[in-house]
């Protein structure tokens, strides 16, 4: 299991452009975790991937950098 | 254009707000703000308002006959002058015609704005007539994209939109705009919009020092370079370091013309389809230098066997390319005008630049086919010598985009526009017209614009036949017709048995009689003795040309490195 967590910025279809990323880079969501945060400029994510089979020898780190390079996104983080 | 007027119908300053100032004024005043001078779209029901708006203003609209067509020939607007295209269309069918012009501008990074019409935020979500979710439908074909849900928001959306457009890797950026919006009155003050200048990023000098160390013990460094020149304004800077470094250089399709072919140790493009003598060399460098280039599938063959003794050094402005498919020994991201000068070390490489030379003249190209039929590579050559640098090739998918990187000759990577990473039949015609558009602005307004096409690629955007004609545009489109999806057609024969399946064009329409009946002179040459005057009476011819050219239906492209192959084990003529 890999576990990532993502802040980014509270806009329009953020959670779908991070989900889009995370599906079309080689990887499947097993776990999402998003707090409450009604009225708050920023959003946390934690997600918890496993890779799907065709992205089985893909680096994590590949995939932290496509999701950084989204606009929204300020931070990302693997946790052990 | 029927709708066009000139500047002195604005204020000095076309951002002031005013009472009466509409949402769509805005967008209008900020393309003219911007020296946007020239859009391509269609427009329709829910774009009405900025269409309405661009009615006398300084900003031409060039209507295209198809949401793809316009969206291609902004592309080519763009690439051709370095600045950003924008393409509008209304909302349903309009803005998803648009998808693939996205596509194309996200996998080529080319700067790209989309304004695209939405029914009004009352009706959004109620499966009104011509809506369509397009911020859903853009996620994975733009860099980002917005949903101007209520009128404040324009100002800030747009300026974002255009920063982001050209910031960084360049690429698409959509804006979707629903009617009320457009219809709304706009008191923001826009001026209070500036984007702060970007401060410069310090060098990593452990890192400079790492790759000149590499470079200046390398004896067989090869310089790959690719689109990312072009993009980054760096052909300079990139020919000062090869000249200084003295590396042996080869290019990808998208950065032809980055070096001036005529250079030494310059061997041509790399890849599936490239020369033998570049992909000889990078097969057996001990250092790749990778600027600006992806290390893209087309380019290496089997990943695993590319350049298998080679330290590589890459250089992007997208630090995410960095390992995506090659793992390199030292990687800088930033900007190429900067790094490229402090790399810039003599490598001890005399003896191998001789060898590519040699290699070079080896396998240099032959233009000795037998035979009266007109052999493709030969024309091709021939009309690339008889051209002015400054001319704009493009050219579609398939057989003839091959040929046009293999046999023409560009000087600058801004005069050769192709559809790299997406291969896009049908670009190559809407495409020469944004391009002859923006050389028209420019003081260069003489220059020619050739596209390449194919009778399978031509038939995609061949509509766009009808914006030449209107615009009168120095388009000069060489349609080589071998009544065959020839690329296909060459992989079946290669490949599936010579089951050519659902490859056979051999019902095309009478092509000088379709380009006359869009008004547009045409001719047809069948034999190898009519090239030359053929040639001349199209570029003799004002406007709008088309030299229908017929060729052999079993012509193939090689070399070739088969699906699978390691670059060194390139077919020839079977």
């Amino acid at each position: 299991m890999i576990k990532l967590d993502v802040m980014a910025i509270n806009r329009q279809a953020v959670i779908e452009r991070i989900l889009r990323v995370v599906r079309h880079r080689g990887f499947h969501v097993c776990g999402l975790n998003m707090p409450t945060n009604t009225g708050s400029a920023d959003v946390q994510v934690e997600l918890t991937l496993e890779r799907a089979g065709y992205a089985c020898k893909t680096p994590v780190d590949q995939l932290v950098a496509q999701l950084i390079k989204l606009v929204d996104v300020v931070q990302v983080e693997q946790r052990s | 254009m029927e709708n066009s007027s000139t500047a002195e119908n604005l204020d000095d300053n076309p951002l002031s707000a005013e009472p009466g100032l509409k949402g769509a004024d805005y967008v209008v005043r900020v393309l003219a703000s911007r020296g946007i001078n020239t859009v391509f779209g269609y427009p329709g029901g829910a774009i009405m308002p900025l269409y309405d708006a661009l009615y006398n203003s300084p900003v031409e609209h060039v209507l295209c006959r198809h949401e793809q067509g316009a969206g291609m020939a902004a592309i080519g607007f763009a690439r051709a002058s370095g600045k950003t295209g924008v393409c509008i269309a209304t909302s349903g069918p309009g803005a998803t015609n648009l998808v693939t012009a996205l596509a194309e501008a996200m996998l080529d990074s080319v700067p790209l704005v989309a304004l695209t019409g939405q029914v009004p935020t009352t009706a959004l979500g109620t499966d009104a007539f011509q809506e369509v979710d397009m911020l859903g439908m853009s996620l994975s074909v733009t860099k980002h994209s917005f949903l101007v849900s209520n009128v404040e928001e324009l100002p800030e959306i747009l300026e974002q939109a255009f920063q982001l457009a050209n910031s960084g890797r360049p690429g698409p950026v959509l804006v979707d705009l629903p009617k009320d919006v457009l219809l709304a009155s706009c008191a923001s003050d826009p001026s209070s919009n500036a984007v702060a200048d970007t401060q410069p990023v310090a060098l990593p000098w452990n890192l400079c020092e790492q790759a000149r160390e590499l470079i200046s013990q390398a004896s067989r460094p090869v310089l790959y370079a690719g689109g990312g020149v072009g993009m980054a304004n760096a052909v300079e800077a990139l020919r000062f370091f090869q000249q200084k470094t003295g590396m042996p250089s080869v290019l990808t399709l998208k950065g032809l013309g980055a070096i001036a072919p005529d250079t030494t140790g310059y061997l041509g493009m790399l890849g599936m389809h490239g020369t033998r003598a570049a992909n000889l060399a990078v097969q057996q460098c001990d250092l790749l230098v990778c600027v600006g280039a992806r290390f893209d599938d087309r380019v290496t063959g089997r990943l695993e066997g590319f350049a298998p003794d080679a330290r590589v050094i890459h250089l992007d402005i997208d630090p995410s390319e960095f390992g995506k498919r090659r793992q390199p020994d030292v990687a800088l991201s930033g900007d190429l005008n900067i790094l490229l000068p402090a790399l810039a070390v003599k490598a001890p490489c005399e003896e191998w630049l001789k060898n590519c030379e040699a290699m070079r003249y080896e396998f240099r190209w032959r233009y000795d086919a037998p035979g009266e039929t007109i052999y493709a590579p030969a024309l091709l050559n021939t009309l690339s010598q008889q051209l002015p640098d400054s001319t704009v090739v493009t050219c579609d998918v398939g057989q003839h985009q091959m040929w046009v990187a293999q046999h023409m000759s560009f000087t600058r990577p801004e005069n050769h526009l192709s559809s790299g990473g997406l291969g896009t039949m049908g670009f190559g015609l809407p495409a020469a017209i944004g391009a002859a558009l923006s050389r028209q602005k420019q003081p260069r307004q003489d220059d020619l614009v050739i596209c390449v096409s194919g009778d399978g690629s031509i038939m995609m955007n061949i509509q766009e036949l009808s914006t030449a004609r209107r615009l009168n545009l120095p388009v000069k489109v060489v349609l080589l017709d071998n009544e065959r999806l020839g690329m296909v057609r060459q992989w079946q024969s290669l490949f599936f048995e010579g089951r050519h399946s659902e490859t056979v064009l051999s019902d095309n329409p009478d092509f000088p009689a379709l380009a006359q009946a869009f008004g547009i002179p045409a001719q047809t040459i069948l034999h190898r003795h009519e090239v030359d005057d053929a040639i001349q009476t199209m570029l003799n011819t004002d406007g709008p040309y088309l030299l229908h050219v017929a060729i052999d239906a079993e012509e193939n492209v090689w070399p070739l490195v088969p699906p699978g192959a390691d670059n060194h084990n390139m077919l020839e003529d079977i």
